[in-house]
């Protein structure tokens, strides 16, 4: 009897097998020894801080607790100003315009965006409904597109800003499915060129839409899509990416023909990806085993896996450091920049990985709790939730 | 004799009266003491005995200890739990059967699970996942209360034919804080199919069934949940004396995980190996301690893990 079931379910796996696509699996693992340096200041913040952006020579950062986002100057790196929310109100996602004019705050609470503008005392200059639940905003290459990612509702809105943001935008919004989770649901966004990537978590499956004709397809490989990004080659979207966090797998799909490729051997739990244009490269922070997987996405192989700090949920391709003011550009490589920054939630660190060389570099002790990031000329800045600080870093002191 | 049963009774009844497993853990087979069904009556050994007479009761507790190893993905791509985590069950049911008459059982079981999560917490179709909470997440909660009956449709002097059905009802906790998971989240339905061969002082038991929830489940809408299934159970024992009976049983579950709120399916199958020991007090009572163990072998959509189970019985007229 024991021989027929082990027969049974063999049989079974081997079904399941054939359901996926092109397998490619790697074990290969990189192992680093990095330099360990000390942040270089702690600034005090409000309770929780999050979401954190670079706009105008400020750091805007999201204290989810206290209602308020902390206004930092770069030239002193002190607190100089604090946003009240509106009653009711709790700051989140923060995303800057490449202009360096103004910087959009998610209100996840009351459901709004708001437009800030630095040079007028950070003043709200402009509230945006958008809808339930908002949690990611993206910002598209031209300045003007911006959408966000709901989860208390069935889709994501696409706003558009004149050049000045002086108007209201025009408003749209694309169906997509339902998000899992209880009282902390999540979804992301990806946007590059006409297409917009967006997980259902609660339906498994992930909206591949077209924005030139409104065309929605649906992506199906692994379990529990989370995070998104798209690959580029010669700055148009190639490939659509989707970590599936249950499955641990990391589903490719190509815009051009359509077909798929999944990816195993990455590690556990695809949380957040970072993307080197460039390099082509996609790395994936890999919460529950303290990696970064990379991926060649013109290649559609894994490159490798790179061992972290403890529970490393977001990533961010680095901007370019000069004298001039950068924008933190999340999730957006830059030509000639090949720094990923990992935040390491448990152990209080960031890792900075050499995405060419495939090795952590560095890492540096930052506060303690959940980590987001933003850079501003050869400054690195990194909100630590359970401190209440944001650290600052001087990245010309990284090898 | 009496009074010994009710004093072991009392002293096992304190202090624990769970069982069942959440409904994102597993299914609602094979989770606490076997299959979870009816069928679990045969891993008291002695089965063909069992229903021999009418008019008395049964009353069957169950403590258990259950550590989670990982779990499979779709793939049958088995990984372990997240990096420092921990995630571990104790729950125990409290059995009560009645024999109204020779080859007859109705019964009810009523479950209780307590959890203990370590930086790690239950994700969707049976993984496990790495969590933010910096601190263990305890809860406990009652489970899903399984309503049951058994008859034995034909009988020789040395097998026996019957059949099993039971219905559980949504009285586990199915929201969303993930240490308290203890239930579908809906009602479900069980029937299957006994058998029992006696050869020499050994006895084999087949037991083959279904479940199904009834409805969708309610819920934190992209739960996961027991769909329908396929179980099955072959079980084994022998006496090494008048008192003590080892066993072997081979439990499994083929069938599909649904998701609250939509129509999705995914397939899952487990198959668990549990050797146990029974050691009778006298004629109407006894303990068996067993040890499950869900390899990474041939799974899809399930978590490995390994259980210790102590069971007592009392038969009382």
């Amino acid at each position: 009897m024991f021989s027929r079931l082990g027969y049974f379910t063999a049989l079974m796996l081997s079904a399941s097998m054939l359901q996926a696509c092109q397998t490619i699996a790697t074990s290969a693992t990189l192992v680093t020894q990095p330099s360990n340096l000390v942040a270089d200041k702690q600034v005090s913040v409000g309770a929780k801080p999050h979401g954190i952006a670079t706009v105008g020579g400020y750091v805007y950062n999201a204290d989810t607790g206290a209602a308020q986002i902390s206004v930092i100057d770069v030239r002193s790196d002190e607190v100089v100003t604090r946003v009240a929310m509106k009653p009711g109100g709790t700051p989140g996602y923060i995303q800057a315009f490449r202009d360096g004019r103004h910087a959009l705050a998610l209100d996840t609470a009351r459901g709004v965006l708001l437009v800030i503008d630095p040079l007028v005392e950070h003043q709200v200059v402009q509230e945006v409904p958008v809808g339930k639940g908002p949690d990611k905003v993206v910002i598209a290459s031209n300045d003007r597109d911006v959408y966000v990612s709901l989860t208390g509702e069935s889709q994501v809105v696409a706003l558009q800003f004149d050049a000045d943001r002086s108007q209201a935008p025009t408003r749209k919004s694309y169906s997509v499915g339902a998000v899992a989770g209880g009282a902390h649901k999540h979804r992301a966004i990806a946007a590059g060129g006409s297409w917009l990537v967006v997980p259902n978590s609660a339906d498994n499956h992930t909206s591949l839409i077209n924005t030139n004709d409104g065309s929605i397809r649906l992506l199906k490989d692994g379990n529990d899509p989370g995070p998104v990004a798209l690959g580029q080659q010669l700055g148009r979207p190639t490939v659509a990416m989707v970590g599936y966090k249950t499955s641990n797998t990391v589903g490719l799909f190509d815009l051009a023909d359509g077909s798929q490729t999944s990816l195993s051997g990455l590690g556990q739990t695809p949380s957040d990806v970072a993307v080197d244009t460039e390099l082509k490269r996609a790395f994936f922070s890999m919460t529950g085993s303290n990696e970064v997987a990379v991926i060649d996405y013109e290649a559609k192989t894994v490159l490798g896996r790179i061992p972290v700090g403890k529970r490393p949920v977001h990533t961010y391709m680095a901007p370019e450091w000069s004298d001039q003011a950068v924008r933190s550009l999340q999730h957006v490589g830059m030509r000639g920049v090949h720094e990923v920054w990992v935040g390491n939630d448990d152990d209080g660190t960031v890792s900075v990985i050499d995405s060419e060389a495939m090795r952590v570099k560095a890492t540096i002790q930052t506060g303690a709790g959940h980590h987001k990031m933003t850079f501003w000329g050869h400054k690195a800045y990194v909100s630590n939730m359970t401190d209440n600080t944001v650290s600052v870093i001087d990245r010309a002191v990284l090898p | 004799m009496m009074g010994r049963g009710l004093a072991f009774w009392a002293l096992l009844m304190v202090g624990f009266w769970f069982d069942a497993m959440p409904a994102e853990a597993c299914l609602g087979c094979s989770c606490g003491g076997g299959s979870g069904t009816t069928g679990d009556l045969s891993a008291t050994g002695g089965l063909a005995g069992l229903f021999a007479e009418g008019q008395r009761w049964m009353i069957q507790e169950s403590l258990s200890f259950r550590s989670l190893s990982g779990y499979a993905n779709e793939r049958g791509e088995w990984f372990p739990l997240p990096v420092d985590g921990q995630v571990q069950a104790l729950a125990g049911t409290l059995g009560l059967y009645f024999f109204p008459r020779p080859g007859t059982s109705l019964g009810i079981q009523l479950p209780t699970v307590g959890q203990r999560l370590s930086k790690a917490t239950w994700g969707s179709f049976g993984a496990l996942m790495p969590t933010a909470e910096p601190a263990a997440q305890m809860g406990l909660a009652p489970g899903d209360v399984l309503l049951q009956g058994t008859h034995v449709w034909h009988q020789g002097s040395n097998w026996l034919f019957g059949s099993w059905a039971g219905l559980g009802l949504p009285t586990g906790y199915s929201g969303d804080d993930a240490s308290r998971l203890s239930g579908l989240g809906t009602f479900s339905v069980q029937t299957g199919v006994l058998a029992l061969v006696r050869w020499g002082e050994a006895e084999f038991v087949t037991s083959v069934g279904g479940q199904s929830p009834i409805g969708g489940a309610v819920g934190v809408p992209g739960a996961s949940y027991a769909g329908e299934s396929l179980m099955y159970q072959v079980f084994g024992n022998y006496p090494l004396s008048d008192r003590f009976r080892v066993g072997l049983t081979l439990a499994g579950q083929t069938g599909v995980w649904r998701q609250v709120a939509q129509d999705g399916r995914l397939p899952s199958s487990r198959l668990s190996i549990i050797p146990g020991v029974q050691w009778a007090f006298g004629d109407h009572q006894g303990v068996r301690v067993a040890l499950a163990t869900t390899p990474p072998l041939g799974l899809s959509n399930t978590p490995t893990d390994w259980t210790l189970y102590l069971l007592g019985y009392q038969f009382v007229r």
